[in-house]
């Protein structure tokens, strides 16, 4: 497994049942057909990090609420950080994210995302959540 | 005892104080122009695939891309088209392309690198 693909699966079953979105949880592309809210994770960059003698990877992976109304998203946001802030293998907490292949060392959140996404009929959609940092390193 | 005379030579200290200024600038700015040059030999073929770099359509997006100074040291890398945002973040109806936020991460790990070389021009 390629450590994007171990990365995006465990952020997904983490975050499955743990909030607003319940188990609408998509990687890179949301069904036309999703209900809101839902989230969507991404690689927004990285690879390779090269630190270590072994396989090893700087994810930059960004996870949203898509929501209807902004006090959903903003909820969603708040506990996509609750559940993947400082959450890593190696950061101390009782019930981390975790890979198969890939162990996840450390999660660190960093830019917000937020904004609003005009629709149909003057309505506007919701997005929330942040970029998170992931630190792999093959097991 | 004896005495002994210390001579402090100053010179390499003194052109790190006087270069660095306008050095990091360029450091920046060298940077900056080296994630223009990813992200626009980045562009997927057509059509784009869900979590890649949007392929070429019009070419608007491409062309509008630019370095802009902020201030010292300071660069933005911005595009120039209403739909730029859209394709890197996603919308409902359109699943994120990203071509920004890869760029910036290949350039991430040159900082290092590139500091130390300067700092070894400047002294």
């Amino acid at each position: 497994m390629i450590p994007w693909d171990d990365a995006s699966k465990a952020i997904r079953a983490h975050l499955s049942n743990q909030g607003v979105w319940g188990n609408r949880v998509h990687v890179t592309q949301a069904p036309v057909s999703s209900k809101r809210p839902y989230v969507q994770i991404f690689l927004a960059g990285g690879g390779a990090a090269n630190i270590v003698k072994q396989k090893d990877a700087s994810l930059l992976i960004a996870v949203k609420v898509i929501a209807d109304s902004l006090s959903e998203s903003l909820v969603g946001a708040g506990q996509i950080s609750d559940l993947l802030d400082d959450n890593g293998e190696q950061e101390g907490g009782a019930n981390p994210v975790t890979g198969v292949d890939f162990e996840i060392s450390n999660i660190s959140e960093g830019l917000t995302i937020s904004y609003a996404e005009p629709v149909e009929n003057a309505r506007s959609v919701y997005h929330g959540g942040a970029q998170y940092r992931l630190r792999l390193e093959v097991r | 005892v004896s005495n002994a005379d210390y001579e402090l030579d100053t010179t390499g200290l003194d052109n790190l104080i006087r270069n660095a200024p306008q050095g990091v600038d360029d450091v920046v700015n060298r940077l900056a122009y080296i994630a223009l040059g990813i992200i626009q030999t980045s562009w997927s073929e057509p059509p784009s695939a869900p979590g890649n770099p949007p392929a070429i359509d019009t070419g608007a997006l491409n062309a509008s891309m630019r370095v802009a100074k902020q201030g010292h040291a300071h660069y933005i890398i911005a595009d120039g088209v209403e739909y730029g945002f859209d394709l890197e973040m996603g919308r409902t109806n359109i699943a994120p392309r990203p071509f920004m936020n890869p760029a910036i991460e290949q350039v991430r790990p040159m900082v290092p690198d590139e500091i130390r070389r300067a700092i070894a021009r400047w002294l």
